[in-house]
């Protein structure tokens, strides 16, 4: 008698249960504004009270293995209207991945996450960009049409020598990746444990490069974009190592081309010496001799021996001067103040270090 | 009743302490504000006193200190044993585990939860925090924080055309010591060496010139030296630092010695072995002695007595022969190979080791095991 009472309790409470919920209670995929963050809807039947502590999504991998017992993905909800609520992941959900969305007594959901469309991103230029580069070279950049992904950029470099053989990579590895802001460039640095003279990698290794050897680095094709899509076209470069540079830059030295007043025609440094792309994007301005930066646009020559400075107006006849940063370094790190590695044997009193070189010149 | 007083006066020495310890929270938080500090990424996090950790972001060139309000110092300092740890985080995530990346790791000195920098490949970072046993994300978008910027004067730094930076200080390692954060960074255009030491509470307008150090190799040759990994500590009395350059060798400097804009030259006291950069460098006390743990991106876990540093006063003058490749201070390897992130918890380490069957373990080591 009492295990009849019992049944009977039990079908009710079913019977309850599915009255509550319904069939009208749903799960859905979401999306907060046109090109918002995905979210999972809960559409409760009338009266139904919301739980937030049952609703919950999986990675369809996490459910397979443990269902309600597995890691639910970390989020908020968010109340949308009287019997609707919406689940946000802090974490967005990613493009292409399989979630499992699930609350007591409504059909489960099961959804893949759109994939979009994305413009494919591609290698654009590798600096130094010469056939021949010193053999105490300190640093590469690359640079790529959009924003990349980070964190495994040095597994699809490779580096392999004239003849074909693989090499091992002659960069540090360093985490945090160097990246610029927008993740468009990225600086390679070469091991400098063994281009610093002396130094136990040196001396059991020697430096990268040699002298006289040929080297291709190849950026391979696996590389994803900041969206998870492969680049465009893999890139190879073939590299001829020539002598060691061990000068530093010297404004005195370069040769300077003026142009002349109510042009705009390009005022032209050849340094003779070939200096760090980025670097010279930046640390040279013009100046007039009344201290106003003078605007404009700088380019650099293919050989990054020249650099050409655009002015936005006409050049109004004048003093001015060139500002150039001490900072300014050439492809082997010696900068305008110091030498990469100094030799305290062989080095000569040096000058005193200054922030800034300066070389004058007048419009006519 | 003298066991009353006895309570009377412990209650009141607990209420006290309490007074105390809020205060001092008060005093390094009152300029903190409620918000979004806009973290765009996480390369590395320490705490500092009262529950506030600092998060170096080198995207955005600045630290940001959050105050966790994680202060509960009554939890019991348990073992750790957690395993596959990034898929636990890739299902709370929702993310793919291969696009995941343990950063950095840092266990609250207080509360001894462990908190995990996160990167998503597409860049995105995430803070998650557990006791070893549960996971959750820390939301960085409504914190109490204060932030410092590291990078020079606008008006000095060069922008593109779309006013982004073109110079950026990839922020490398963080550490709170004495009332000073310290910083060292990584540029992306010029080789030359970011060591910063801030004072905390953070000022609006402050002084943080980088400062130079450099590396002497065997004596001879001289060149500018980032450093990658460092750890402050006391060492009969004085401050010192000891670093990791991007070059590979073990140095050591005193604090007193590190001054805006000169030139300091960090002492050589251990090579560690070709290609091979420890990854984080912690101190602990075992017997009497102290010693320096470190791990390591291609050797085991190596453990260096502190006495022995003290005692190196020696550059290391000649190169080094032989397969050992390392030279100076010697070292013991621990078994521990493969130890991704580590941290002191409680008198031990906590270890986040990759293991040879592919999963990734949290664990913690007696430090009678060390």
């Amino acid at each position: 008698m009492r295990n009849t009472f019992l049944i009977l309790c039990c079908c009710f409470q079913l019977v309850d249960l599915c009255s509550a919920v319904g069939q009208d209670s749903v799960l859905s995929l979401m999306q907060k504004g046109d090109k918002g963050k995905w979210g999972i809807q809960l559409d409760l039947q009338e009266k139904q009270t919301f739980d937030p502590s049952n609703f919950k999504v999986y990675t369809t991998k996490e459910w397979s293995a443990q269902h309600q017992a597995g890691q639910a993905i970390a989020g908020r909800t968010e109340q949308l209207s009287e019997q609707s609520w919406a689940f946000i992941p802090h974490f967005p959900f990613t493009e292409g991945m399989e979630y499992v969305a699930f609350y007591p007594g409504v059909k489960l959901l099961k959804v893949q996450i759109p994939k979009a469309d994305y413009p494919l991103t591609d290698v654009i230029a590798i600096y130094p960009n010469q056939d021949t580069i010193p053999e105490n070279l300190l640093k590469m950049y690359l640079y790529f049409s959009a924003p990349m992904s980070v964190g495994n950029s040095y597994k699809h470099l490779h580096w392999y020598s004239g003849k074909g053989d693989t090499l091992n990579l002659p960069f540090l590895q360093l985490e945090p990746e160097l990246w610029n802001e927008d993740r468009t460039r990225l600086t390679l640095w070469l091991d400098p444990g063994r281009v610093k003279r002396d130094l136990i990698p040196n001396q059991l290794l020697g430096g990268p490069l040699v002298n006289g050897e040929h080297y291709v680095l190849q950026v391979d094709q696996g590389w994803k974009d900041r969206q998870g899509n492969p680049i465009k076209n893999e890139m190879v470069v073939q590299f001829a190592v020539g002598r060691l540079d061990r000068n530093k830059p010297k404004p005195n030295s370069w040769k300077l081309l003026q142009p002349s007043a109510a042009g705009q025609n390009p005022l032209i440094l050849q340094m003779g010496d070939i200096l760090d792309y980025a670097l010279l994007q930046h640390t040279i301005t013009v100046w007039s001799s009344q201290e106003q930066q003078i605007a404009g646009r700088v380019q650099v020559n293919q050989e990054q021996t020249e650099w050409h400075f655009y002015p936005d107006l006409p050049w109004a006849s004048g003093d001015y001067y060139i500002k150039i940063d001490s900072k300014l370094e050439d492809l082997a790190g010696n900068n305008l103040n110091r030498l990469f590695d100094v030799d305290l044997q062989t080095q000569k009193q040096e000058n005193e270090p200054q922030a800034y070189h300066y070389l004058p010149f007048t419009i006519k | 009743m003298k066991n009353f007083y006895l309570l009377v006066l412990f209650v009141g020495l607990v209420a006290l302490t309490h007074v105390h310890a809020n205060n001092e929270v008060e005093d390094l938080t009152k300029d903190f504000i409620v918000g979004d500090p806009g973290i765009e990424s996480i390369n590395a996090l320490a705490f500092g006193p009262s529950g506030i950790l600092f998060v170096g972001d080198a995207q955005k060139a600045n630290v940001v200190a959050i105050d966790t309000k994680d202060t509960d110092t009554n939890a019991e300092v348990g073992n750790v044993n957690m395993n596959k740890v990034d898929e636990k985080i890739a299902a709370l995530l929702g993310a793919n585990v291969e696009d995941l990346q343990i950063i950095d790791m840092a266990v609250n000195p207080l509360s001894q939860n462990i908190y995990f920098a996160i990167r998503h490949s597409n860049g995105t970072p995430m803070l998650i925090k557990t006791d070893g046993e549960s996971m959750e994300v820390m939301p960085m978008d409504k914190v109490s924080h204060s932030k410092v910027e590291l990078s020079n004067p606008v008006a000095e730094d060069a922008k593109d055309r779309r006013g982004r930076a073109l110079r950026r200080w990839a922020v490398s390692d963080v550490a709170y010591h004495d009332g000073k954060l310290m910083v060292s960074g990584l540029s992306n255009e010029e080789f030359s060496s970011t060591f910063r030491s801030i004072p905390f509470p953070f000022k609006t307008k402050q002084m943080h010139a980088s400062l130079e150090i450099y590396h002497a190799a065997h004596g001879r040759y001289e060149t500018y030296a980032p450093i990658k990994t460092f750890m402050p500590f006391e060492l009969n009395g004085e401050a010192h630092i000891v670093a990791s350059y991007t070059c590979t060798p073990l140095v050591l400097f005193p604090m007193s010695e590190v001054k805006a804009g000169e030139h300091t030259k960090g002492r050589t006291v251990a090579e560690l072995g070709n290609r091979n950069t420890p990854l984080d460098i912690i101190h602990i006390e075992k017997d009497g002695a102290s010693f320096f743990l470190m791990n390591n991106t291609s050797r085991p876990v190596m453990k260096i007595a502190v006495d022995e540093v003290a005692a190196y006063k020696d550059y290391l003058t000649e190169p080094v022969k032989g397969n050992s490749m390392t030279a100076g201070v010697d070292y013991i390897s621990l078994p521990y190979v493969n130890v991704l992130q580590m941290d002191k918890y409680g008198d031990g380490v906590l270890m986040l080791q990759r293991r040879s069957n592919g999963d990734l373990a949290l664990f913690t080591t007696n430090k009678n095991r060390l």
